[in-house]
């Protein structure tokens, strides 16, 4: 049988303590506690929250895992869409001040944070019409502001409250087309190379990724196109295709997750600039997850849109990024 | 034939129901009915049922109060519906009929 110096080159050194300066992938026996140990890089992996105090589905949010906004959708056990806005400290949810209009928002409809941001464009569900509306929430109330040129659904927004984007949806079809916001007007630019709806974000105005989605009514696609403030190139595609997808982090740092391919799931990728690396999955099988947190991986993500009774949950997920720790053989 | 998932019934609390330590450690998957799935024969699945009290159910316990559950959601998808509405309206304002859930053994 092979031992490990045969295999490495290397016998494994031990220690009374642990060594001074570790190293990603180094292995050593703690002599003290008669265990071999190793260091080692954990995938990410996903926490409940604290839970939504009513149950949300097609809703969106911004902000960040200790500090975030959830708004829009349907609520269990209440008709039509809802203006009823939730504020998350990192551990319980509490009602704060109400949208102005009510919609279902289908995705990634929210940017910035909970200081200053915005809730773009939307669907009235029952009504069957498209919103152009943008409302800006200032830390305590939303007020209307500029109107994107392009009414849709199940877009994808990023970046803040005072410089943002819009691209794809849906209007009586699935489109490509990019809006950009600078703080007083929305401005048409170049269009999606891969027209679709129901894509997660990541980035900002000037950086950022359009990731999967759907180019049809019942197809879905891995694309991913990167934005460079100026147009969209086709870049690594994610490693399974779906839509209703969310994501969070910026255009060299992030995650996408749940959606549907077609059946809904918790699945996570992780992008570190270059490629796409799966980690522990969600608890949940969801779809239309709402939360994207354009300045980082620190999301939450509440609510959805889940096959389960209820089918708007109140459950509440948070991501921890992976973290490069010491492991224990046989027992971590 | 060995089973690969064990199953209990516990209400999810909100924030340390599943902590980022646990969830490193095993695969959680979450069922209609409060119905939590974790690798069977495995010390931190076993630790995490303790820990938040589960009620644990054999595999077909478990599948009969999912499917109660599904086809409680089923029947309400049925009769929701809007004077005039097509079913691509009925789609989007529901999302689609919610599928039967087969548990594994």
């Amino acid at each position: 049988m092979s031992d490990y110096k045969t295999i490495h080159g290397i016998s494994i050194r031990d220690y009374t303590t642990d060594p001074d300066t570790l190293i990603t992938g180094q292995v050593w026996f703690d002599k003290t506690n008669k265990v071999l140990q190793f260091q080692a890089t954990g995938a990410g992996a996903w926490a409940t929250g604290g839970s939504l105090n009513v149950g949300g589905r097609y809703g969106s949010g911004f902000g960040t895992q200790t500090a975030g906004l959830y708004f829009t959708g349907l609520r269990q056990g209440l008709s039509g869409d809802r203006t009823e806005t939730e504020s998350y400290n990192g551990s319980s949810f509490s009602e704060v001040g109400d949208m102005n209009t009510g919609r279902s928002t289908y995705g990634e409809s929210g940017v910035g944070t909970t200081t200053a941001g915005a809730c773009i464009a939307g669907y009235s569900n029952p009504g069957s019409s498209n919103y152009d509306n943008v409302e800006n929430w200032n830390g305590s109330g939303w007020a209307e502001t500029t109107d994107i040129n392009t009414a849709r659904r199940a877009g994808a927004c990023t970046g803040t409250q005072a410089a943002s984007m819009i691209f794809g949806g849906f209007t009586s079809t699935q489109v490509n087309q990019t809006e950009v916001w600078n703080g007083s007007s929305w401005t048409e630019v170049n269009d999606l190379n891969t027209t679709r709806d129901n894509m997660a974000s990541l980035g900002v105005t000037t950086a950022a990724l359009s990731n999967g989605g759907s180019p049809g009514p019942t197809a879905v696609t891995a694309v991913v196109e990167s934005w460079n403030g100026t147009s969209w190139t086709e870049t690594t595609d994610i490693n399974t295709a779906r839509n209703a997808l969310g994501g969070s982090g910026t255009a060299t740092e992030g995650v996408v997750f749940a959606g549907r391919a077609p059946s809904k799931s918790g699945h996570t990728e992780r992008w570190n600039g270059t490629a796409w690396t799966e980690q522990n999955n969600m608890s949940r099988n969801v779809a239309y997850v709402g939360n994207a947190t354009a300045s980082g991986t620190s999301t939450f993500t509440a609510g959805a849109d889940s096959d389960g009774n209820p089918s708007a949950p109140a459950a509440c997920e948070e991501w921890n990024e992976p973290t490069i720790s010491t492991k224990t053989a046989d027992t971590d | 034939m060995a089973k690969t998932y064990q199953y209990c019934v516990a209400e999810n609390w909100g924030k340390g129901f599943i902590d980022y330590e646990e969830s490193t450690r095993i695969t959680f998957k979450s069922f209609p009915g409060d119905v939590w799935q974790v690798p069977a024969y495995n010390k931190h699945g076993n630790l995490w049922i303790a820990k938040v009290a589960g009620a644990v159910k054999t595999k077909d316990e478990a599948q009969t109060i999912v499917t109660a559950k599904m086809d409680a959601a089923q029947t309400a998808w049925d009769n929701d519906n809007v004077e005039g509405e097509s079913s691509d309206e009925k789609n989007a304002r529901l999302g689609s009929k919610p599928e039967d859930i087969t548990l594994e053994e």
